[in-house]
C-alpha cells in the first residue's frame, strides 16, 4: 500500500515537473520560435480583430436585408443603413489590405525596397525635381477626417469608415 | 489509493500557483516559454483533479470505509448508480466535483482557443488557474474528501487528513448511506447540470478579465464569449428545470418552485447570464453597452460563486441544508477579491469601454433589449434581496425595531410576477422591432397581428373560464409573444418562398439553418412561453384537497373522484415501501388506479425521514398529483393530499424546447460562404507565421 503510494507519488511529481519544465528547457534550443511568439503575446493581431469586425458587419448586412425582406425596415431606412454598413465594411477591408501588404514576405519587401531605392537614385541623378511617391497612400496634406468622429477617411470614401456619417468636404 | 488522490490535489495546488505566476510573468516580460509552461500547468492541474476525482469515485464504488466521506454518504445496500452519484451528494465531494467540472471546462477552453488571441491567452489561463487554486485550497484545508476517521485518545471520533498523535484508525463496516431525498434520478442529474452551468460561466469571465487587462475590448472576443456563455446557460436552464422537476416529484407539496435560497442561488446567475446573452448582441452590432456587458458577466460569475457559498456554507437555512461548515470565510475572501479586483479593472478601463454609437430611437431593438436588461437585473436584485433578507433583518434588528424574518414564496411571487410579465412582453416586442429605428408603417405592420392574436388568446382563456385578471393578462401577453413568433416564421418562410420558390417545410428548415442564431432564439422563446403557460396555470388554478379516508371511502379533487382501496407493503432494494392503491374516476369514468407510497430507507441516513413517492398522472391539460400523507390502524384509514395542477406538463416540454432552441442556435456549421472565407484566410495566416 505504502509502496504503491510512494511510486504513484513519484510518477505524479515527475509528470508535473516535466510538463512545467519542458517548454522552459526547449526554449533555449529554439530561440527563433520563442522570438516569433513573443511578438504575438505583446501585441494583439490587428488582423484578427479586423476580420472579426468585418464578419460582424457582414452579419449585420445579412440581417438588415432579411429584416427588409420581411417588412421590418422601411425602404428609406434600409437604403441608408445598408449604404452605411457597406461603407464600414469597405473601410475595414481596406485596412486589412493595408495590413496584409505591410506584413508580406520580408525578403520580398527588402527586394522591393532595394529596387525602389535604386529607382529613386536613378531619377535623382536624372535631376528630376519631383520624387515619385513610394506608395499610393494619402499624404498628410490630402488627409481627410470625419466631421463627426474624427476618423481618418480613405480617398474616395463617401461615408465615414467608423461611424458611418456621410463625408462632406469642400 | 486514497492517499494518491490527496497527493494529486496537493501537487495540483502548487502547480496552479506556479502556473498563475508563470502566465503573469510570461505576459509582462513577454516570455512565451513561460506562457506555455503556464498553460501546461493548467493541463496538469486539470489532469490531477480528474485523477483525484476518479480515486474518490473508486473509493465510493468499492465502499472504502477508511474515508470519512465514504462512510458519510454510502452504505452497503446502496446501488452502484447512487454510489457514483454520492460523489456530488455531500459537501467535500461536491466541491471536488465542482473543481473537476471547472478543470474540464478550463482544459476545453484552452485547447479550443489556444491558436486564437495570443494576447489574451496568458491572462485567460491565469484567471482559470486562480479559480482552480481557490477550490484546491478549499478542498485541501477546509472540506477534504480524502480525510479519514480516527479514534482520538479521548474516545472521540473525528475526520482528519493527517493522523493525530495517539489516534487509532476507526474501523467501519457499514456507512450511513445517501440522503434518501437525493435517491432520485432527477436529483442525480440535476446537480450535474447545475454545475455544468455555474462552473461554465468561469470561462467567459476569464475572457472578460483578460480583455480588460489587455484593453482588447473590440469585437474579437465577443463571438467566443457568446458560445462559451450559451453552452453553460443551456446547462443552467436544464439544471434549474430538473431541480423543479425533482421538487415536484419528490417533495410532495404539489409545487415545483418555493423560492428557497438554494433555488434562488441557481436562478440569480441565470437571470444575469440571460441578460448578458442579449446585450452582447447590441455590443456586437452597435458597439454599445460595453461597460454594462462587463458588469453582467462579472455579476454572473460572482453569483455562481455566491450560489456555491450559499449552498455549501449553511449561512441561510434551506431544504438543501448542508451542515454548517468553515468554508464560509474562504468563500467570502474569494468573493471580496473577485469583486474589488474586477471593479478596479472596470474603473481603470472606463475610457476604453466608451460606446462607439448612441441610441438612435426608443422604438428600436436595442432599446427593447436595454429595457429587458434592466428588468432582468431588477428581478435579480429583488430575488437577491429576498434571499438575503433573513441576514438583513437579523442585522437591522440590532438597531431598529425590525423583526427577524425570512421572506416566503408569496412575497417573491407578488414582487417578481409583474416583472416577469413585463419581461415576457419585451421578449415579444424586441424581435418585432428593427435595429436602430422602426418606422410607423413597419410598426403597424409588425404589431397588428401579434396584438390581435394576444387579445384573441385572452378572450379564448376568458371563455374557457379563466377569470382572474392576472391570469387573463398573462395569457394575453403569452398570446402576443406567440403571435409574434409565428409571424416571424411565416414571414421568413414566405420571403424564402418568394425568392427561391421553396416548399413550406423546406423554407422553414433553411430559414432555421441560414439564420440559426435568430430562429434558434425564437425556439428558445417558444419554450419560455410554454413554461409561462405552465406557471400561469399551476399558480392560479391549482386545486387542492385533503382527506382521511377509510377503505372504500372517496374524496373529490377537481373533476376527479379518488377512492382508497388498499394499503400494501413491498420490499425495495434499499427501502421498504408502503403503497396505497387509490381508484380514480375522472368525470365519472373509471381509469387506472394510482399508487402513492412512502419509502422507509433501511440505511442510517434514511431512518428518520421516509420519502414520499408521489403518484402523478401527467397530462397536457392537467396533472393529477396524489400524496400518501399517513395511515392509522394498519391501513384501516389513510390520509391523502391530492392536487390538480393545470398545464403543469408544459413546463417540462418547454424546458426541452428551450434546450433544443439553444442547440439550434449554437450548433456549429460552416456555410459555403464561411468555408470559402476560411480557405481564403488560411494562406494569409501562413504568410504571417512564416
Amino acid at each position: 500500500m505504502t509502496i504503491l503510494v510512494l511510486v504513484g507519488g513519484v510518477v505524479l511529481l515527475t509528470v508535473a515537473v516535466a510538463a512545467l519544465a519542458w517548454p522552459l528547457l526547449r526554449q533555449r534550443e529554439e530561440p527563433a520560435v520563442a522570438e516569433a511568439t513573443a511578438a504575438q503575446i505583446a501585441v494583439a493581431d490587428p488582423l484578427a480583430e479586423l476580420s472579426e469586425r468585418r464578419d460582424a458587419i457582414y452579419r449585420a448586412i445579412k440581417e438588415l436585408e432579411f429584416d427588409y425582406q420581411v417588412g421590418k425596415v422601411s425602404e428609406a431606412d434600409y437604403q441608408a443603413f445598408s449604404a452605411q454598413l457597406k461603407a464600414e465594411a469597405a473601410a475595414v477591408l481596406r485596412e486589412m489590405d493595408a495590413l496584409e501588404a505591410a506584413a508580406a514576405d520580408p525578403a520580398l519587401d527588402a527586394a522591393i525596397e532595394a529596387q525602389v531605392a535604386a529607382l529613386r537614385r536613378q531619377t535623382q541623378t536624372a535631376s528630376s525635381p519631383a520624387s515619385p511617391q513610394a506608395a499610393p497612400l494619402p499624404s498628410s496634406a490630402q488627409a481627410r477626417f470625419c466631421t463627426r468622429c474624427g476618423h481618418q477617411a480613405q480617398p474616395g470614401d463617401r461615408f465615414c469608415g467608423r461611424c458611418g456619417a456621410p463625408l462632406r468636404f469642400p | 489509493m486514497a492517499d494518491l488522490g490527496l497527493l494529486a490535489l496537493t501537487i495540483a495546488l502548487f502547480v496552479a500557483a506556479f502556473g498563475i505566476a508563470a502566465n503573469l510573468i510570461g505576459a509582462w516580460q513577454r516570455r512565451p516559454a513561460l506562457v506555455v509552461a503556464g498553460r501546461n500547468a493548467l493541463y496538469v492541474v486539470s489532469a490531477f483533479v480528474t485523477f483525484a476525482s476518479m480515486v474518490l469515485v473508486a473509493a465510493l464504488v468499492r465502499r472504502d470505509y477508511s474515508l470519512a466521506y465514504v462512510v458519510g454518504h454510502v452504505s452497503n445496500d446502496l446501488p452502484l448508480f447512487y454510489r457514483v452519484a454520492a460523489f456530488w451528494g455531500g459537501q467535500a465531494g461536491s466541491l471536488l466535483f465542482w473543481t473537476l467540472v471547472l478543470s474540464l471546462y478550463a482544459y476545453a477552453a484552452t485547447v479550443a482557443q489556444w491558436e486564437r488571441q495570443p494576447v489574451l491567452r496568458p491572462y485567460v489561463t491565469a484567471v482559470l488557474l486562480t479559480t482552480q487554486l481557490f477550490f484546491l485550497v478549499v478542498l485541501l484545508f477546509s472540506a477534504n474528501p480524502f480525510a479519514r476517521l480516527w479514534v482520538l485518545p479521548d474516545g472521540n471520533i473525528e475526520p482528519r487528513v493527517v493522523a493525530p498523535a495517539g489516534a487509532v484508525a476507526h474501523q467501519v463496516t457499514d456507512g450511513s448511506g445517501l440522503n434518501p431525498l437525493l435517491q432520485n434520478y432527477w436529483m442525480v442529474i440535476h446537480p450535474v447540470m447545475l454545475y455544468l452551468g455555474w462552473v461554465g460561466m468561469t470561462v467567459p469571465f476569464a475572457y472578460a478579465v483578460a480583455a480588460l487587462v489587455t484593453r482588447q475590448l473590440g469585437n474579437d472576443w465577443i463571438r467566443v464569449m457568446r458560445r462559451w456563455t450559451l453552452v453553460p446557460w443551456m446547462f443552467l436552464t436544464a439544471g434549474i428545470l430538473m431541480g423543479s422537476q425533482w421538487a415536484y416529484v419528490e417533495l410532495g407539496w404539489g409545487g415545483y418552485w418555493a423560492w428557497d435560497p438554494v433555488e434562488n442561488a441557481s436562478l440569480l446567475p441565470w437571470l444575469t447570464a440571460t441578460a448578458f446573452l442579449h446585450s452582447i448582441m447590441i455590443q456586437e452590432r452597435r458597439g454599445m453597452l460595453k461597460v454594462w456587458n462587463m458588469v453582467l458577466i462579472g455579476t454572473t460569475f460572482g453569483l455562481t460563486i455566491f450560489g456555491t457559498f450559499l449552498t455549501r456554507s449553511g449561512v441561510i437555512e434551506s431544504v438543501h441544508a448542508f451542515a454548517l461548515s468553515n468554508i464560509g470565510p474562504l468563500f467570502l475572501a474569494f468573493m471580496a477579491l473577485t469583486f474589488f479586483g474586477y471593479l478596479w479593472l472596470l474603473l481603470s478601463r472606463w475610457d476604453d469601454l466608451r460606446s462607439v454609437n448612441q441610441l438612435d430611437s426608443v422604438l428600436s431593438r436595442e432599446s427593447a433589449f436595454l429595457f429587458q436588461n434592466l428588468v432582468f437585473f431588477g428581478i435579480m436584485g429583488v430575488t437577491l434581496f429576498g434571499t438575503l433578507y433573513p441576514l438583513i433583518s437579523d442585522f437591522l434588528s440590532r438597531f431598529l425595531p425590525v423583526d427577524r424574518m425570512s421572506l416566503a414564496a408569496p412575497w417573491f411571487n407578488k414582487v417578481t410576477g409583474p416583472l416577469f410579465i413585463v419581461l415576457l412582453a419585451l421578449m415579444g416586442s424586441a424581435p418585432l422591432l428593427a435595429w436602430r429605428r422602426t418606422g410607423r408603417a413597419a410598426l403597424r405592420e409588425n404589431f397588428t397581428f401579434p396584438l390581435v392574436f394576444g387579445l384573441a388568446t385572452a378572450l379564448l382563456a376568458f371563455l374557457l373560464g379563466v377569470r382572474r385578471p392576472y391570469a387573463v393578462l398573462s395569457f394575453a401577453v403569452i398570446g402576443f409573444v406567440l403571435g409574434g413568433i409565428l409571424q416571424e416564421f411565416y414571414r421568413g418562410a414566405q420571403a424564402r418562398r418568394a425568392t427561391r420558390g421553396e416548399s413550406w417545410p423546406a423554407a422553414v428548415w433553411t430559414l432555421l439553418r441560414r439564420n440559426q442564431r435568430r430562429y434558434g432564439g425564437y425556439i428558445v422563446h417558444l419554450g419560455v412561453l410554454m413554461i409561462a403557460v405552465a406557471i400561469t396555470g399551476a399558480n392560479t388554478y391549482q386545486i387542492e384537497a385533503q382527506a382521511n379516508l377509510a377503505i372504500n371511502e372517496s374524496m373529490r379533487v377537481g373533476n376527479y373522484e379518488l377512492t382508497y382501496m388498499d394499503l400494501r407493503q413491498v420490499a425495495g432494494p434499499t427501502y421498504d415501501q408502503v403503497r396505497a392503491v387509490v381508484g380514480v374516476k375522472r368525470n365519472g369514468l373509471v381509469t387506472d388506479p394510482v399508487m402513492p407510497a412512502m419509502n422507509f430507507y433501511r440505511s442510517r441516513a434514511g431512518q428518520d425521514q421516509p420519502t414520499n413517492e408521489i403518484a402523478i398522472r401527467m397530462g397536457l391539460t392537467e396533472d393529477l398529483y396524489v400524496v400518501l400523507a399517513g395511515w392509522e390502524n394498519n391501513g384501516q384509514t389513510a390520509s391523502f393530499k391530492a392536487y390538480v395542477n393545470p398545464l403543469m406538463s408544459w413546463m417540462w416540454i418547454g424546458g426541452a424546447v428551450m434546450i433544443l432552441g439553444t442547440l439550434a442556435a449554437v450548433w456549429p456549421h460552416a456555410t459555403a460562404e464561411e468555408r470559402r472565407r476560411s480557405e481564403a484566410a488560411a494562406p494569409a495566416a501562413g504568410v504571417r507565421r512564416a
